[in-house]
Order: C-alpha cells, then structure tokens, then sequence
C-alpha cells in the first residue's frame, strides 16, 4: 500500500523529520517499508486555465481547438482529451515548461493550428499514471493561478509490505499511519473533521434488513438528495492520484479518500435506483453485472445487497453497473458497512476481483469505523461547497462498534514478558500514545482497547505487551541468554542412525547425497515399466504427471542415472528421506527410508563385483546401525520394476520386511545405456531398531600363537556360495577357531560351470603353541570331511 | 655348492638397491633360481640314502644360509637409506582416487546448526512432511477463515491431508510429546506450492526452533538468536528486530543481522539497507500453547523459523535454489563430507 507523506502532514505535523527517518521508523515500529520514493511534480509555468471555446477541427475525430483563458489573455491549444468542455478548468502548461518525463512543450502546428500549450493530465504532471483526460479542476479554483501555489511540488511516497498489514485493519488508511507516527514522534495527531449525525436523527430511517449478522455483523446508510454533479477539490484529487487512484467525481472520489483516509470501504448508490437495502446471499447460482460492466457467474453462497428482490451490489466486493452513480446522480444512498472477511475473500478470490475495498473487508476491519465513514462523508462533501440534503437518519443494523473492549493481566506481565525492567508510569504512557486506556487496580493493570483496534489484532494480553514493546523500540531491549535447569537429554535415536548413514556413505564410500523430490514423475514411471500402486495423491500438483507422492526413494533415485550420464560413466548416489503410503482413507504412514544405486557403464563381469560392493555396503551399515545382522532371503516376485525375482534378495529384520537389495535386470533396463550395471538397496529405517552406540563384548586374543591354512574347493557355481557354507558349518574341530571366505575364482583352468572358493581356516590351541604335528593333523581331518562331502580340492 | 656361495656373496655386495636384491633373490631362490635348481638337477635314484640324506642336508643349509645373506643385505640397502628412495615414488603424483563423497549442502548446514543447538541443550525433533490440516494451520492459531492460510500456497492430498508449508506444524506436537520446560529444534522440508525459478522452489528446508519455560522474555529470544548467528557466521553479529505478523506468535519478529559483506554501510548483498532479513521469529501465542496442553499463564516461550535453504546458499554463494533438487553431481560433489 502507498502511503504518501503529504496527505499524512494533514494530520500530524511532520515538519523537520527527514522522509527516510520517517521510513526507518515505521519499519522498526509498525510495518515493514518496501521503498521510499520522492517524486518530483512538474509544475514550475504551469496555470490554472478555463476554456473558453471549442471549435471541432475537420477532418479529425479527435482533436478539438481550444481558446483557453489564463486570467487575462487567451492562449489557443489543439487537444485531443475526451473530457473537454466548455467552462472546463485545468492546468495549462504553456509552450516552454516541462513536464514529466523530461517532455518540453513546444509551440507547434497541429493538424493546421497553431498551439500554444497543452492542457494537463494527471500523468504529465508527474502525478501518477492516469492520462487518458485532462484534470479536471473545481470550478472555484482561480483561473491563471500558478499550479504550484495550489499544489505540493514535492511528495514522498511509501510503499508498506502489505503482508505486513495482515493483521492491522487500522492501518489501511493514512489516518491510522498518521496516529502511529504521532506516538512515534510525540507529535499530536489532529481529529478528523466530521459532521454531526445526531441532527438528523428525528429524520426516518432507510429501509434496511440484515438476514445474516454473522455475514453482515453491521450496516450503516444515509440517504443524501440535491447533490450537483462537480469535481472533487484540487487536493483531494491531488491526493488521489498520488497514491495511483483516479479522480473522477465528487461522490466517486469520496468514497475512495475516506477508504484510503480510514480505511472503511464506502459504497454510493444511485438512491433513485434504490427503495430498500437488504442484505442477504444470492441464495441460487445465478448472474451478476458488477460497474466494470463485467457479467460475473455467482454462488448461492455469494452475500449480496438487495434493492427489495433485486440484486444490486456484490457486497464488500463491487457494485452493480444498475445502481452505480453517474455524473447524473443527485439522490444518493450511502453505505458503509462490515462484512465477514472470510465470505468476502472466498467470493473475492473466487472471481479474482481483489478490489481496494475486498482486501480491506479481509482484515477485519473495527465496525466503529462505519459510522465515521459517513460522518466523515457529509463533511467532505459540504467541505467542497455542496450543500445535500440529509433525506434519513444514520440507519443501521447490528452493531456499531462502540463497545470497549477491556483486557487484564496481573501488574508487572509487560515487563516479565518483554525481559526489560521499564516502570509503570512509561508502559502507561506508551499505551495512551496510542489511544489506550490503561486503569491499575491492585495487582491488576487493565487495558482498554480503542474501537480502531480490530479484536482480531488487539485480544490477549500479549497484544498489550507488543504494543508497549514496539514503540518501547526493541533495540533497546537489553538481550541476555536465558538460565536453565539442567536435565537429562533425550536423542532422537532416528535422526542420529540417518546422520550414521550420511556419513558413512559419504567419508567412507565416496557416496554422493541427494535430495528428490517426494513425488514421482509418472513419465519416468512409465519407461521404467514401474507401477506406482497404492500411493498419496496431490489434489493440486504441480503437473498432472507430478502427484503421485513416493512410496519408496528407488524410482527417483534411478532417474538420476540417466541425468547424469553427460558427467560419469560411474555413480555413487543416496538419499536418505521420507516416503509416504497411504494409510486408511484419510491418513499416512510416513518413515524414514535409505536409498542407494551404483552404477557403472560396463559389462556383464562388472556386476557381480558392483552388487557386492552394496552387499557389503548394507553389512556394514548393519554395524554401524547396532542393528543386528539382518536376514537376506531370496526376493519373490514384485511389482517394482527394480527388483525382479532372483536378481535381487529382500531384507528382513525379525518378522519385517525392512528392504531389499539387488541389481537391476529385464525390461527396466531399457531405461538406461546399454552397458548400464546398477546395483541398488533400499532400506526402511523405521523397520529397523538401531541403537546409538554399539553393543559389544571383547574376548581375549589367544595368549599363544596360531596358524592358519587355506583351502581352495571346487563347487558348482549353480548351486551358489551359501549352499557350500552350509555344507562347510558341518565340520567342527578343537583347533578350528575361525574361517574366513578369501575369494572365489571362475573360469580358465576349471571345468565350465565349476568354480573355486578359498577359504581360509584360522587354528590354534589355548594352552600351547601349535605344533608341526597339529597342523598335519588338522589339515588331514578337514580334507577327510571334505572328501566325505565329495568336496574336491583344487 | 660352495662356489655358488661365494658368486652369491659378491652379487650382494654389489647390490645397490632393494629391486636389485629382489632380482637377485629370484635368480638363486625364485621357482627356476640356481639354488633351487640344485635339488633338480641330482639324480635321487642314483644316490644312497646316507648321500641323499647327506645332500639334502647342505641344501637345506645353504638356502638357509642364502636366506639369511639375503636379509641381511636387505636390511643393509634399508639402514643406509637406500638410494632409491629418493624418486623410487614419484611424490608429486595426485593421491590415489579419493573415497570421500559429499553430503548435501543442506545437510552440511543443518548438521551444523544441530551441533550448535545441541550444545545449548536443545532436543532435535523430527515431524511429519506429510501433516493434517490442525498441525499446520488450526493449532498455529492459524482458522480456516485466516488471511495467512493465503499467504501459504498449500499442497493438498486427495485425502485431505496436506504437505506442511513450515516446521512449524510441529511445533504443537512437540508440546504435545514433551510438555513444558522444553527446548528443542525440528528441522526438515516443507512445501509451498509456488512456481519454480532461479529463487523460488516448492520443496525447500527448515530449522525450526522452541524454547518454552517459565519466564522466557523477549530479551532471551533476542539473546538466544544472536548466540545462534554468531556461531553460524563464527563472528560478534549484530541483530535487530522489527515487527512482524505470523499467527502463531506474539509479538512476531522479522530478526535482520546487519550486513556481514559490508557491515552495515551498505552494499548489493543487502539492498543497500545494511540489514539482512534473516529469521522471522517471536513468543508462542498463547493459543498456541494451549493447543499444546501448556498453561500459558505459567509458562511463555520463543520460537523462530530458519530458512535452512537459504541459508545453504548465502553460506556456500548458491545463486540458484533448482540446483538444490537437481541431484546434478557436479553441482552435490562440490560440497565433501567435511563435517
């Protein structure tokens, strides 16, 4: 919202405080200020003039000749405005003067005639972006004044965050901003001039019925007759325009001042169009023609005011083209009223018609603010030298707003809550600043709340204490570190076993972490012939493709693969984070899950060693984990396109299925390089129960030294390693003290489909060394078992 | 036998370097060495037991004895520090292929400020991405008819459920589980339905904090968020506060840090101002704590919202947020598990 610093000068006197102190300030204090501009009006030569003639000039639609008056002599202009006409005041900028935008106006020969000048918009005078008419002056304005003794040549304009207003409905107006800086400043803020409603009120009322308080909490009218179409006064026009509103009448500009004034929306009806209010939703889908001529589809729900059965206005949002005043207009029914924010935004965002007025109804906006509004109004309108008569009293349904709200808390509870030890007397001084009432009773401060204050901005006592606090100045809060009671801490055990895993993938494994996005893409799904089943869905993605929330890390993990194929013919990728399955019809399981894939451009030998590299990745990650040696059984059939049946082993801990681990084969390949190995493991970490610190027992190291042997046995590959290991736990032996697996070998020198695994035994005795003897002994029983097993040695 | 001793010896005298010995072992020791030649080249079978027994008596000596010569030769070339040491390894040569990965520039950040929060006794929590509309906007004194439910762009689920748009959904859970006294930080990602450019991402992360006890003040929310950034920025910063609007605290807080580029004077970095815009944060309100099951009569805390994302990027100079969720390698591995 624009906030202009000569409109605020109305109301507090800002003399002598620089503009950026003023901007500094408010930021600190109040709402935070995006920028601070000057601007520069051009209106050095440029006078007030009065058209005296206008002849068409033929052979051009638009262009007119003028003879305008600059009080004395007669200048001659050729313009092109759609608003001139005969008696027309507006500034005149003669041959010579600049004007905005570094224009010089030169005397020049238009369509045949000669020009001597140009008569003004609101644009070419620096003033704001309208520029489709010439400004059209009041009539009592002094023709061939200077413009610049009529008007400010220099404003400062601010520009508040308005998200920083989201909840001060007070502060939608300049007068609110006015009563911030006179607390700030310690200046005074000056009352509004308004007339006196009391006068009227033997006068009969409008008819006027609410349905909905709840919809309608309050609704003010006044009906007004004998209005003479004018111009708005030169500074309020001024005003307007500075702040990036058009002037276009008396009656329109008053209620767009007194909007951007107090901050209450003002609506004027033609009352000839007009015999009764109510207010009342649409109560069927239906249509509406809102001023702007737009015909706009409504909602039953929509609240609306109603001429008797006729809709006229789309409440606290626009009025409707039937009812909306015209330069003809002499009979008016004014309202201001208060609306339920959230009807007004629901119907507001619904038509995307966030008008001046909607956007302040959203706030919130204190109900004491409806009958100043009028007040404010019959005011202004005598003020620019009409005289209505006033045809009804202030009528109104429900609430006016004049209730004072009271809020207690014990004596002292500023002070504790801000931390700082300011006395009494200055906490009390600050909340009066600002028009609060403050009573100390005891042990109890109370604080009344000024009817400007909207209840959703002022409620708890804490709202007390950020007004004190704010204008306090927070700067000078002195900050310390709070003491604490020491007690025992309790770890996430969770996020420490996914900060093992990060680190240990990342310093030990030369892993690259990620991060993916929690949905799939259904297009990647689909070339990786992946199912998605079961999931989450967004009801609003960010592309239909995009709404699947994931049920498991691996897809988005493997599209990296390809991503990355300009870069590496070698990947190392994790991520650890959270996957989502649905759970019942309206709830979630949500966990925490590890995902890893390696891959290398390669051949079919390449990945036998790429998958136990992840085999041995997972054992060691077990370890680190304190997890227990998890169980490894054949994967069955699934439906992910990763994990087809015997390319890959799932993971159980106890009687969860906590992974599974393989490498990647059949049609999913398809998605990849031709030469792409991949090996990948996931692994639920809410499955498993991973503990901090490792749970160990050391055995001493045997006092006298061993020996140890190896062995090299053949085995039909077919069968696989663990069937031999089975094989190989049938024997025992007193000396046997381990036996490690070295390696396997396949290939030349073996029969096809036989392969070699060597073994190393490691032997000893507890209370003597070994000897020669032992050692022969040894090795002839372990050959005798495997010869009983028909193992052959190689 | 004895000749060969002796050709042995003057080999090893000569010998200038371990490679060379080795080369000599291989030429007497090795499978086709001139020792182990020896034994092949009798004819056992011709031989009597006492002459068979007799040689393989001085085999067996004499490669003991060339064993022994050998190391100690060995251990000769190694004590006078062998000339080939000196440019035996090319030292200039890079490392062999470096096992150390990376971490995300976000983890780096959030392990980090773990550390921090951790030595001021701060429990860590972890909640929900996927959270019910209460958390994220009802117990946040945040209603259906709320402006700010607006101002938060929300992915919703065909279930009803939504993607949080800040940690602080969990902020009442966590009052929920621990009650108060509580300190406690909860980082994580949060979701915004927004369009994605070179600064704006739906999927990003934060560091959410809160400490509720009794008779937490505005001065130690103050005294707090600056210990924070000046173990973040390893420096004395300087904090401001300026008043700022969230529902779910009161008073709210937008905390600057003054401009760590120019301190203070002014520079692109902050706009000119001085001051960068660096956590929004204030006192629980509180309805908040009573949706918490806490007494807010009794007790009063702080809580702040830190852009972990953010302040990945500010700290490591990342001028593109998509780069964040590109799982480009060679963006991720600029950034080595150093922590």
């Amino acid at each position: 919202m624009k906030i202009s610093l000569e409109w605020l000068g109305q109301y507090v006197d800002l003399d002598g405080i620089e503009p950026q102190v003023i901007a500094h300030e408010l930021t600190m204090k109040t709402a935070e200020v995006e920028e601070l501009v000057c601007v520069q009006h051009c209106l050095q030569g440029v006078l007030v003039g009065q058209v005296l003639d206008l002849q068409p000039i033929a052979g051009s639609d638009k262009l007119t000749l003028a003879q305008v008056d600059l009080g004395g002599h007669v200048v001659q202009t050729v313009c092109g405005a759609p608003n001139l006409r005969l008696g027309l005041k507006a500034p005149f900028a003669p041959a010579g003067t600049l004007l905005a935008g570094g224009v010089k106006v030169a005397r020049a020969s238009l369509a045949g005639h000669d020009s001597q000048g140009v008569l003004c918009s609101a644009k070419e005078l620096g003033l704001g972006e309208f520029h489709e008419v010439v400004m059209d002056l009041p009539a009592d304005t002094s023709t061939g004044a200077a413009l610049s003794s009529l008007a400010p040549e220099r404003d400062y304009l601010i520009d508040i965050d308005n998200k920083s207003l989201t909840h001060r409905p007070d502060l939608w107006g300049h007068y609110g901003f006015a009563r911030e800086l006179a607390a700030i400043f310690g200046r005074e803020l000056k009352p509004l001039g308004m007339a006196d409603l009391k006068n009227f009120r033997d006068l009969p009322a409008f008819p006027l019925s609410v349905e909905d308080f709840e919809l309608c909490p309050g609704y003010c009218c006044l009906e007004l007759d004998s209005l003479a179409p004018a111009p708005s006064p030169l500074m309020m026009q001024w005003r307007l325009h500075s702040v990036g509103l058009r002037a276009i009448n008396l009656l329109v500009d008053l209620t767009n001042f007194i909007m951007l004034e107090i901050g209450q929306p003002m609506h004027a009806f033609d009352a000839d169009h007009l015999q009764a209010v109510r207010v009342a939703t649409l109560g069927q889908d239906g249509q509406f023609t809102t001023l702007d001529g737009s015909e706009r589809k409504m909602l039953a729900s929509d609240l609306m005011i109603w001429n008797e059965k006729e809709p006229v206005a789309l409440a606290g949002v626009m009025g409707g083209l039937r009812s909306e005043v015209t330069p003809a207009t002499t009979r008016l029914l004014l309202e201001s009223a208060n609306f339920q924010p959230m009807t007004i935004r629901r119907t507001a965002v619904r038509l995307g018609l966030r008008t001046d007025a909607s956007q302040r109804f959203e706030k919130d906006l204190p109900p004491a603010f409806m009958p100043l509004g009028i007040a404010r109004f019959l005011h202004l309108v005598r003020q620019a030298g009409q005289d209505p008569a006033v045809r009804s009293r202030l009528t109104h349904a429900g609430t006016l707003g004049q209730g004072k709200r009271h809020i207690s808390m014990p004596l002292g509870f500023v002070q504790a809550y801000m931390g700082e030890e300011l006395p009494q007397e200055r906490v009390e001084s600050i909340l009066k600043a600002t028009g609060f009432g403050c009573r100390v009773q005891g042990q109890e401060m109370t604080v009344e709340v000024p009817t400007h204050r909207s209840a959703r901005d002022i409620s708890v006592p804490q709202d007390i204490v950020e007004e004190v606090a704010r204008f306090y100045g927070y700067d000078n809060i002195a900050f310390r570190l709070p003491p604490v009671e020491i007690t025992h801490y309790a770890f996430n055990d969770l996020l420490r076993a996914e900060h093992k895993l990060r680190r240990f993938l990342a310093q030990s494994k030369g892993y690259v972490e990620v991060h993916n996005y929690s949905w799939y893409d259904d297009r990647w799904l689909a070339k990786l012939g992946q199912d998605p089943g079961q999931t989450l869905t967004l009801a609003n993605p960010v592309a239909p493709y995009k709404s699947r929330l994931r049920t498991t890390l691996m897809p988005n993990l493997l599209e990296l693969i390809p991503q990355n194929y300009g870069q590496r013919d070698d990947l190392r990728l994790f991520e650890v984070g959270h996957v989502y399955q649905p759970h019942g019809a309206k709830g979630r399981k949500e966990t925490s899950s590890l995902g890893a894939v390696a891959f290398q451009a390669g051949t079919a030998a390449d990945l036998e060693p790429l998958f136990l590299e992840m085999k041995g990745l997972l054992e060691d990650a077990c370890l680190l984990l304190g997890c227990g040696k998890l169980d490894l059984r054949p994967g069955r059939e699934s439906t992910a396109a990763w994990a087809q049946a015997g390319c890959y082993l799932e993971i159980w801990h106890g009687q969860t299925l906590a992974g599974g681990l393989g490498y990647l084969s059949g049609p999913a390949l398809n998605a990849f390089k031709r030469n792409a190995q991949v090996a990948w493991l996931e692994l639920d970490l809410n499955a498993l129960a991973v503990k901090a610190y490792p749970e160990l027992q050391m055995t001493m190291p045997p006092v006298y030294p061993g020996s140890w042997l190896d062995f090299s046995i053949l085995w039909p590959a077919a069968k696989g390693f663990a069937a031999l290991e089975r094989e190989l736990a049938g024997f025992g032996d007193a000396l046997l003290q381990g036996r490690d697996f070295v390696a396997s070998y396949g290939g030349k020198g073996l029969e096809p489909g036989q392969k070699s695994y060597t073994f190393r035994c490691w032997i000893g005795l507890n209370d003597r060394t070994l000897t020669k003897e032992d050692i022969d002994g040894f090795k002839e029983r372990f050959l005798a078992f495997l010869a009983g097993r028909s193992l052959a040695i190689r | 036998m004895e000749e060969m001793k002796t050709r042995l010896t003057s080999d090893l005298a000569q010998a200038a370097s371990l490679d060379e010995l080795e080369k000599i072992r291989v030429a007497y020791l090795g499978k086709k060495g001139s020792i182990t030649n020896l034994s092949r080249s009798v004819d056992f079978g011709k031989l009597s037991p006492e002459e068979r027994k007799d040689f393989g008596r001085r085999f067996n000596e004499i490669k003991l004895w060339a064993e022994e010569a050998l190391a100690q030769a060995s251990a000769r070339l190694q004590a006078a520090g062998a000339s080939q040491a000196a440019g035996a390894v090319d030292l200039t040569l890079p490392g062999a292929r470096r096992s150390l990965g990376s971490l995300h520039p976000i983890t780096l950040v959030q392990m980090e400020l773990e550390q921090i929060f951790q030595g001021m006794s701060f429990i860590i929590g972890t909640g929900f991405h996927v959270e019910r509309e209460y958390y994220n906007f009802d117990a946040l004194n945040i209603p259906g008819d709320h402006p700010a439910r607006e101002m938060q762009d929300t992915f919703w689920l065909t279930n009803g459920m939504l993607m949080r748009t800040h940690t602080s959904a969990n902020q009442v859970r966590m009052l929920e589980k621990h009650g108060a006294p509580l300190r406690a930080i909860f980082p994580g990602r949060c979701f915004r339905y927004e369009n994605v450019d070179a600064s704006h991402e739906n999927t990003f992360y934060q560091l959410e904090g809160l400490m509720v006890d009794k008779g937490i003040s505005i001065a130690h929310l103050i005294g707090v968020m600056k210990a924070l950034l000046d173990q973040v920025f390893h420096q004395d910063v300087k904090v401001r506060l300026r008043p700022g609007y969230f529902p779910f605290v009161e008073p709210g807080f937008e905390l600057d840090c003054q401009c760590l580029i120019c301190g203070g004077d002014g520079c692109k970095t902050c706009k000119h101002s001085g001051w960068i815009e660096l956590l929004p944060c204030g006192m629980v309100h509180p309805r908040v704590l009573k949706f918490g099951g806490v007494d807010p009569m009794r007790y009063s805390g702080f809580a702040f919202g830190l852009g972990l994302t953010r302040l990945a990027m500010m700290k490591y100079g990342i001028p593109e947020i998509r780069l964040m969720n590109s799982g480009d390698v060679r963006f991720l591995s600029q950034f080595p598990a150093a922590v």
